[in-house]
């Protein structure tokens, strides 16, 4: 049996790393990161964190599988000029990623494991008061099932 | 005192043949049930009971899959057996767990013949399919493993 944790984690980084335009610079892409960067990223005033991660057992008897859910947040801080706008433009990229037909999924896992499916279970706007202005994020929480043998 | 053994290994082996046994995937979970019915009837002479054939009834529910191994059966299979009604040959046990020196059978073992009498298959949006088989016995069935 095998941690699911790395491989799921990196799959939708490598997936959505590079990829997302930003909507407010068009030489810009905005940048994926891991939480345990957070401290080092405040130079980006917008970015997508990957953060919470936790997986359910769902074995069968043939196989090892886990439910493993990820949270990404989409993260804009420009402060006075901020809206929800960025932010939503920035997570319709990230699912036409993840998701580009209605059938299929955009990140891959490496063998042994097998990938089920992904599905976005929801979604959730926080706004914080900053000293200059607000920090709006956007959370989403994905569902990834995959199995090992 | 008793050593325990995870349900993981006891599984359901099915053949047309009694041969090349392949076994269900991915099953999750599942059951045996064997009932029979007591009658008793009192007389001025004394009570009188009797018991009629047991019938043993095994069930389980599983994740439907593809790319199976020659020696696995698909729900797709399950069903074409219950649809044609096709009498089977079964072994229900549990597997050899060495180090608990449990030998293969010693918890669980029933076999004989029978039929699938239920495969009931869930697709729901968002999930995996699944889905749900029952088998009724016919005949004698032995609980006595091979050794």
């Amino acid at each position: 049996m095998i941690d699911t944790g790395q491989v799921v984690r990196k799959a939708f980084f490598d997936a959505l790393n590079n990829q997302v335009d930003n909507p407010e610079n068009s030489a810009a892409k905005v940048p994926i990161v891991d939480e345990k960067l957070d401290l080092n990223i405040t130079e980006h005033d917008l970015y997508m964190l990957i953060g919470g991660q936790q997986a359910t057992t769902v074995n069968t008897k043939h196989c090892w599988a886990d439910e493993v859910d990820l949270s990404i947040t989409i993260v804009n801080r420009r402060k006075a000029t901020n809206s929800k706008t960025t932010i939503e433009n920035i997570a319709t990229q990230m699912l036409q990623i993840l998701f580009p037909t209605r059938t299929t999924e955009g990140i891959t896992i490496p063998l042994p494991f097998l990938l089920s499916y992904v599905k976005r279970m929801n979604d959730q706007y926080t706004f914080e008061k900053a000293n200059d202005g607000w920090e709006i994020s956007k959370q989403i929480i994905f569902k990834t099932r995959i199995t090992q043998t | 005192m008793p050593q325990e053994i995870k349900g993981t290994l006891v599984t359901m082996w099915l053949s047309e043949t009694n041969s090349n046994y392949k076994t269900i995937v991915c099953e999750d979970s599942s059951q045996s049930s064997t009932t029979s019915n007591i009658t008793t009837t009192k007389t001025k002479c004394g009570t009188y009971t009797a018991s009629d054939t047991p019938e043993i009834t095994i069930s389980g529910s599983g994740v439907a899959g593809g790319n199976l191994d020659a020696n696995q059966v698909s729900f797709k299979q399950l069903q074409a057996w219950a649809a044609a009604g096709t009498l089977l040959w079964f072994i229900r046990r549990n597997e050899a767990n060495v180090a608990a020196s449990i030998i293969a059978g010693e918890i669980v073992y029933l076999d004989g013949q029978g039929y699938i009498t239920e495969a009931t298959e869930t697709s729901a949006e968002g999930d995996v399919v699944k889905f749900n088989w029952s088998f009724t016995t016919t005949g004698t069935v032995d609980n006595t493993a091979d050794s």
